[in-house]
């Protein structure tokens, strides 16, 4: 039946015959004859076809009309998987085809999701996003509880997080409309995205996951780099949009497919399948269970620690991944403030942290503040944590973009005043050191900083002010990583001495503030953290000008005038050298 | 203890002196003679002082008001008063004045009695007369003393001095022409008889007549009259022997004149006029002798018929008005001997540096205001007026111009080309008659007449110092014109450069038109020739330019070595001294200028070094006349130049390290302004700018590298004088020796390199040296054409090694730069350690590893000196800080009744409205006591008339009563008689 039907559909069908308008025109009537009776049932299976069409217009008009089509019986029930399925049964039969064709159409919508085209993404996604509120509506009412459409809801989770054309509108669409917005939405996409994340690295499932996987699922075995390096820019741009999390139990309130018990009733859910497939949305339970709800009335959904506990599993499969350089950043920038503080434990975090602090560079600065808060909050205790500070500081560092959130810790790090002196004299000196080779605005970070280290380690005043009898060299030893052997007590700044004669007048200011009496409490290095080589020149340029600018002493005599003229004409003004320049030729 | 009243009287009594052994009783006879203070003063004294005891003495006066209780440190007023005294003192002050007041009440007019002493009870009528004498005697001395020229005091008439009364005379009857000694006016004696007609008893035996009997009136002014025609002929005789005196020294001056030197009018006529011809000097001498003693002859005759002539009058006259009108030699300076110019040089020079010195310290330059002033003054009109080359230029010479330009054309390809020494012109400043060399500078005479046009317009203004700059200009101008024989010669050559590089693919309209116009000709000589013609026919007037556009149609088919010359040429036209518009002409020129320099850097095949040579010398000009204006147009195209190079360290598309015209540019800026400067409003952001574009642009190529080398070499140029620590620069000469040095001369681990310096993520594949055929690379000098080359054709060996050996020159520049600084050794700490590994490489050529040797070993021995002669800091070597103190502020001898209030101005608020509360409780207390003295007075008044009209009717009643009794007497008499009548 279902191929003869076929048949007369597709001979009405020549898209190519026609122009698009026409084949919209078509469309719409298509649909209007499945809406005004069951005999046009056919129909579907054109407009299926006719979302595969080239023309993104053709598309957006059938995936529109299908959803028309198909939404009413979803919420009638009519694609209700048939309890016993009976070849016979003439109804059956047809249920099955339409499932069939519903099925098709999903998945056809998922890919269209994977399509360049913006302009059918985001609706594309609205449609199947409707479909879940619609299918989870149903379910609810059918099963007499709460209940969310999470295999429809995987398939799109895992065809965004496999999407190769992740367009701007997309994301945000989805992140702000939806994913930031629906606590539930959140809930099930951070449990989907952990599920496939792992099967994407082929790690066994967790433990928690012991249920049945789909069938895709089951294959074991770590997916091609690309693959995983799509999965994670998607998860990680995704993830990083995430602010809304709740952090009170109260906060959640926002559901998609409606609130799951307003009422606070709690019902068994039973392993019973609803949905269209054989794997059912279970882990709810499983997460009850796990975390001894057992005594807990409530919905799982209402429970923030299930949402904490999704949460932390996606942030652990993510950062199984691996990560690029810029990801990394990004995930260390927002470490502390977006991810730490939803964690059930963020001890998990632990190692994820140590060994980006171990891995040098902008990491390791990047990772200090985590670390931070691992440390001052959570109670890790860090071995070693002043010297591989000191070791932080190394050549690169006061070049790099994040140093001024660097520098912030270090003053806090350093603000004790029970530190050893000899320790803060190796700090002090190796900021002076590398103060020597660093940008103006970093300057201007380290002397404060200086200064107040100096102010509150009074033993380290001999840094700027010794005895004049004493050792006339250098006994600081820049290359020992141990801060307490570096012997920087010993020594002296000259450092800040040679930069009191910094080319930038600011920063030559700055500088004279060590041979001023001490009278200044402490600076607050907040003020001096922001400045760049931009705020710099534009400060400068900004400055309000008195009087004329300086002429130069003598009138120039030209602007690359050669000292040795008479050479000139016999060999040519190659020879010619210009006083200062002398490995220029002009 | 409570003493006795008369043990206190004593004791005070003994005090004041009035008893005891001090008193004047005690003292001896010769005491008192002497110098002791007896007499009326202490007699005086004692006597206020007797009062004053008397007064304390009695406690009766006295009121003392008990207070409840006593407070520390508060002063109460009034606790005692004397009532009595202060009612009488009050009642006094209203007797004298409000008594007075009241008295007057209702009343007009009357007569103040103001002879001395009427007033005073205490003097005796005797005594008051004889201070009235004296005091009138006083005042008419004062008086008469106005008028009192001689001593004569003694001279009165009537008690009126007659000294007064002869100065009168003579104002009033002087004859105004006359001299003062012998004038005929009537005689002062006469005067003083007759004019005073009453005075007869004054009149002395003189005024009788011979016969003994007086003169009449009528007879005395006759008298009178003769004598004043007597004493005006008198005068008149004088007058004329004085005019012969003078007639007789006229004369006289008329044989000396010959001495003096100078002619008169009609022997200067008959004079040649022309000067004589060295040839013919003698006859000429000749001729002139014969014509003086012609004139001399003459003038012999003319004097001796005694014949004044009238010419001869005139001539003379003539010749002394000349002389004052004639136009003073001014006084000019001396000469100065060579040394005092070299001296004021130096003064010059130092003053210039010691307000350089003070801007580098950071502080304002302005040490004397005045002076400085003087100086930025005369530096700022000495280039222009440098810039214009007119130094040389004759006055006469103004309207040569066109003829030079006529000849020029036709001479000029007579002259060789390229060859115009600059000695020669000298030659022509000199013996300006000769024209015979003015053909091959035709051009340069436009900007001679140019040039005489701004120096007209600034002498205007700038007199006083035209002396100076012309001095200085002299002093310039051999530099001046070195330089613009070299913006002559080079552009000869640079077109047959220019001719070779033809097929360069970009070039220009421009230079490209040059090109067509040079491939022309094939010869050398007749490139330059034509060239020359070019010159020659340039115009001499050009519109100003509005836009770099329009400036680029003007300059239109002129060839490059020539736009100089246009853009002075313009300058001179739109001087800003001119006409107040040019200076907005020259405000938009200025810009376009810079823009336009900033063109020819790159769209020229080959950097135009001579055409910018002398551009920049006119954008040093037009900066400093400009000012403020030429400041925010350059800060205008660093700030450009900032937000494009953020713009690429965004995109990262390019490197972001400036190119040729960024760097030739930022050139232009360190030549024309201050670079040593603590601060500058130019230097400082284009300081800033460099060292961020050698701070964070990557480098990703050999011309990359190269940019960031001139860079490096720019910023030794700024800082050769102030010697400011650039760590960008260091940090980019190290590292680009290690993007530079061949493959495995350092690790990959960048933690393993020597020093602190930064090291970018740079793909160094590109940079880094082959070692295939390294070896016999030589070491050639980097050309700032290279900016212009694509990148791929950088990447050669001969660049590496160029940039390499470049870095190892400036670097070992630097490093003698900051040889002094107390860190040099941990500056210099990297690039040693890298220039110690390069020179370990075997693979280079020997010349390049001469030269890293060679820096490695100077900057060795720099950090040795550096380290040994540094000493430990000792930046707190100042005075302790007391410790701040928090105790409050004690007031010496506090007392409640003040206010210590710190806010003066809420203190002086509460000041002035207590002494307003006091002062209105004053006045009502006055108020109040004044209208009881009024009432009182009234009442007193009142009582007075009463008791005056009682006692006045009451003897009104007693005369009634006794004649009434009298009458009741007589009635009873009467009655008793004719009683006793009818008794009897």
């Amino acid at each position: 039946m279902a191929v003869a039907k076929r048949n007369r559909s597709e001979t009405k069908v020549d898209p190519s015959a026609k122009n698009i308008k026409d084949t919209v025109e078509q469309i719409r009537l298509l649909e209007r004859q499945v809406a005004e009776s069951k005999t046009h049932l056919n129909n579907i299976v054109t407009l299926i076809q006719y979302c595969e069409d080239d023309s993104s217009k053709v598309i957006h008009a059938a995936m529109h009309a299908l959803f028309r089509v198909f939404s009413p019986m979803l919420s009638r029930g009519e694609l209700q998987k048939p309890k016993k399925a009976t070849a016979e049964d003439k109804k059956a039969t047809v249920t099955l085809w339409l499932r069939d064709n519903y099925v098709k159409y999903l998945n056809r919508m998922c890919t269209i999701l994977d399509l360049p085209e913006a302009g059918l993404q985001v609706p594309a996604l609205k449609i199947l996003l409707d479909l879940i509120k619609l299918e989870s509506a149903h379910l609810s009412t059918l099963s007499g509880s709460h209940h969310f459409a999470n295999d429809l809801y995987l398939n799109v989770v895992d065809a965004l997080l496999n999407c190769n054309n992740m367009s701007a509108p997309l994301l945000d669409e989805f992140t702000q409309k939806y994913f930031g917005f629906y606590d539930d939405l959140r809930f099930y996409f951070l449990k989907n995205a952990a599920q496939i994340i792992n099967f994407a690295i082929g790690s066994k499932p967790k433990k928690d996951n012991k249920t049945p996987q789909s069938k895709k699922q089951k294959t074991t075995g770590q997916a091609p780099p690309a693959k995983l390096a799509l999965i994670l820019e998607n998860a990680f741009a995704i993830m990083e949009t995430l602010k809304s999390m709740p952090t009170e139990a109260k906060e959640l309130d926002e559901f998609w497919t409606g609130n799951p018990d307003p009422n606070n009733e709690k019902k068994d859910y039973t392993g019973e399948s609803f949905g269209f497939s054989e794997d059912e949305d279970d882990t709810v339970e499983d997460l009850t269970k796990d975390t001894s709800a057992a005594h807990v009335k409530r919905h799982p959904l209402l429970t923030l620690f299930n949402h904490r506990r999704v949460f932390s599993d996606c942030w652990t499969a993510l950062l199984r991944l691996p990560f690029t350089a810029v990801i990394y950043k990004k995930t260390l920038l927002i470490v502390h403030k977006r991810i730490i503080p939803h964690l059930p434990q963020p001890t998990v975090l632990m190692d994820f942290l140590t060994d980006s602090y171990n891995a040098g560079g902008a990491i390791s600065l990047l990772a200090l503040k985590g670390l931070f808060v691992l440390i001052t909050e959570h109670n890790l205790d860090y071995p070693d944590f002043f010297q591989k500070l000191y070791m932080l500081f190394d050549r690169n560092l006061m070049h790099v973009k994040y140093r001024a959130r660097f520098f912030s810790q270090v003053d806090i790090f350093l603000s004790s005043p029970l530190l050893p002196a000899q320790l803060v004299a190796a700090f002090i000196k190796r900021m002076a050191r590398l103060g020597l080779s660093s940008p103006p605005a970093s300057i201007v970070i380290i002397i404060p900083l200086i200064y107040n280290l100096l102010k509150r380690h009074p033993t380290c005043m001999q840094l700027i002010h010794g005895k004049a009898d004493s050792e006339k060299n250098d006994s600081y030893d820049a290359l020992q990583d141990d801060p307490m052997k570096s012997n920087a007590l010993q020594s002296s700044l000259w450092e800040l001495q040679t930069l009191q004669n910094h080319v930038a007048p600011n920063v030559a200011t700055l500088a004279k503030i060590f041979n001023e009496q001490f009278t200044k409490p402490s600076y607050n290095l907040e003020d001096f953290l922001d400045h760049t080589y931009a705020t710099m020149f534009q400060n400068e340029i900004t400055k309000k000008r008195k009087g004329e600018a300086a002429i130069a002493v003598d009138a120039p005599k030209g602007l690359f005038v050669a000292a040795v003229e008479e050479t000139a004409e016999e060999e040519g003004e190659q020879d010619a050298v210009v006083p200062g320049w002398e490995s220029w030729v002009f | 203890m409570a003493k006795s009243a008369l043990y206190r009287l004593k004791s005070s009594l003994k005090e004041a002196g009035a008893i005891g052994p001090n008193s004047r009783a005690s003292l001896s006879k010769k005491d008192r003679k002497k110098g002791r203070p007896t007499a009326a003063s202490a007699k005086n004294d004692l006597n206020k002082k007797l009062a004053h005891i008397k007064e304390a003495m009695n406690p009766f006066e006295m009121k003392v008001t008990r207070q409840k209780y006593d407070i520390l440190g508060r002063k109460t007023k009034g606790v005692d008063g004397k009532p009595t005294l202060s009612k009488q003192v009050g009642e006094e002050n209203r007797r004298k004045t409000l008594l007075q007041e009241l008295q007057k009440k209702n009343k007009a007019g009357g007569v103040i009695d103001k002879r001395f002493g009427e007033d005073n009870p205490n003097m005796t009528p005797e005594e008051k007369m004889l201070e009235r004498f004296t005091r009138e005697k006083q005042s008419r001395a004062k008086g008469g003393a106005i008028f009192n020229l001689e001593e004569e005091s003694d001279l009165t008439h009537y008690g009126q001095s007659l000294a007064g009364l002869n100065d009168f005379d003579e104002d009033g009857l002087g004859y105004s022409d006359d001299d003062d000694e012998n004038r005929g006016a009537i005689g002062g004696d006469i005067v003083s008889h007759s004019h005073f007609g009453g005075f007869d008893e004054a009149t002395g035996p003189e005024e009788t007549h011979e016969d003994g009997r007086p003169k009449t009136k009528a007879e005395v002014m006759k008298e009178v009259i003769a004598k004043s025609k007597f004493h005006k002929h008198e005068r008149q005789k004088e007058k004329e022997e004085i005019d012969d005196i003078t007639k007789e020294l006229d004369d006289e001056l008329e044989g000396i004149r010959g001495l003096l030197g100078f002619a008169d009018q009609a022997a200067e006529e008959r004079r040649p006029k022309r000067a004589p011809l060295p040839s013919q000097k003698s006859t000429v001498n000749r001729a002139l002798d014969r014509i003086a003693d012609e004139e001399n002859e003459r003038q012999k005759q003319d004097r001796e018929s005694g014949i004044l002539d009238k010419d001869f009058d005139d001539s003379y006259d003539k010749h002394i008005r000349e002389l004052a009108f004639d136009r003073r030699a001014k006084p000019q300076d001396r000469l100065k001997t060579e040394e005092e110019i070299a001296q004021e040089e130096v003064e010059k020079l130092e003053k210039a540096e010691k307000a350089r010195k003070r801007r580098m310290d950071g502080l304002s330059d302005e040490v004397d205001p005045k002076e400085q002033g003087g100086f930025k003054k005369r530096r700022k009109a000495t280039p222009a007026a440098d810039d214009l080359d007119d130094d040389f230029a004759p006055e006469d010479d103004l309207f040569g111009l066109g003829t030079g330009m006529n000849v020029g054309e036709e001479e000029f390809k007579g002259v060789k080309p390229g060859r115009m020494p600059s000695k020669k012109r000298r030659t022509v400043k000199v013996d300006v008659d000769s024209d015979s060399e003015e053909a091959e500078e035709d051009d340069e005479e436009g900007d001679e007449e140019d040039g005489d046009e701004e120096e007209i317009s600034e002498e205007e203004d700038e007199d006083e110092e035209d002396d100076e700059e012309d001095d200085e200009e002299e002093g310039d101008s051999e530099d001046d014109f070195s330089d613009l024989d070299m913006t002559m010669e080079r552009p000869s050559k640079k077109s047959t450069t220019a001719e070779d590089e033809e097929d360069e693919d970009d070039v220009n309209d421009m230079s490209s038109a040059k090109a067509k116009k040079s491939a022309k000709s094939d010869k050398k000589t007749k490139v330059t020739a034509d060239a020359a013609a070019a010159a020659a026919e340039l115009p001499f007037t050009f519109p100003c330019p509005t836009s770099l556009g329009h400036f680029m149609t003007i300059i239109d088919g002129i060839d490059m070595k020539d736009v100089p010359t246009v853009v002075h040429r313009i300058r001179a036209l739109y001087h800003p001294k001119l006409s107040p518009q040019n200076k907005e002409k020259m405000q938009v020129f200025y810009p376009i200028l810079l823009d336009y320099i900033f063109q020819i850097s790159v769209s020229e095949t080959k950097f135009p070094t001579a055409a910018l040579n002398t551009l920049v010398r006119h954008i040093y000009a037009m900066t400093s006349q400009l000012g403020d204006h030429a400041t925010s147009c350059v800060l205008g195209f660093l700030e450009a130049f900032e937000s494009e190079l953020q713009m690429d360290l965004v995109s990262g598309a390019r490197s972001g390290f400036p190119m040729g015209d960024k760097l030739c540019f930022l050139r232009v800026l360190g030549q024309i302004y201050s670079t040593s400067d603590f601060q500058h409003q130019v230097i400082t952001p284009a300081q800033l700018l460099m060292s961020q574009y050698l701070g964070q642009c990557q480098v990703g190529s050999v011309k990359d590298i190269a940019s960031g080398l001139m860079l490096c070499n720019l910023f030794l140029d700024y800082q050769t004088l102030s010697k400011r620590v650039v760590p960008e620069a260091i940090n980019f000469l190290s590292s680009s020796l290690v993007y530079l040095a061949p493959k495995g001369t350092f690790s990959e681990d960048v933690l393993e390199l020597p020093g602190s310096f930064p090291i970018q993520d740079v793909n160094i594949s590109a940079l880094q040296m082959t070692t295939k055929g390294l070896k016999s690379v030589k070491v050639e000098r980097l050309s700032i054409d290279m900016f212009k080359l694509k990148d791929a054709s950088l990447e050669k060996n001969t660049y590496r090694v160029a940039a390499m050996s470049a870095a190892a020159d400036i670097l070992h520049k630097y490093a003698i730069l900051y040889a002094s600084m107390t860190a040099f050794s941990e500056m210099f700490q990297g690039p040693l350690g890298v220039l110690e590994k390069l020179v370990t490489v075997s693979d280079f050529s020997s010349s390049l590893k001469s030269q890293l040797t060679k820096t490695q070993d100077r900057i060795q021995k720099l950090q040795g000196f550096s380290t040994d002669s540094r000493t430990p800091l000792q930046m707190q070597a100042h005075k302790p800080v007391p410790i701040a103190s928090y105790v409050p502020k004690f007031e010496e001898g506090y007392s409640l009744d003040k206010h210590y209030d710190p806010d003066v101005e809420r203190s002086q608020a509460h000041k002035l409205e207590v002494q307003y509360k006091k002062e209105k409780k004053g006045a009502i207390r006055e108020l109040r006591k004044d209208a009881q003295f009024v009432a009182r007075e009234k009442l007193r008044v009142q009582r007075e008339k009463d008791t005056e009209y009682n006692a006045k009717i009451k003897g009104i009643m007693s005369g009634l009563e006794a004649d009434q009794g009298e009458k009741n007497a007589e009635a009873r008499m009467k009655k008793a008689k004719k009683m006793k009548g009818k008794r009897n």
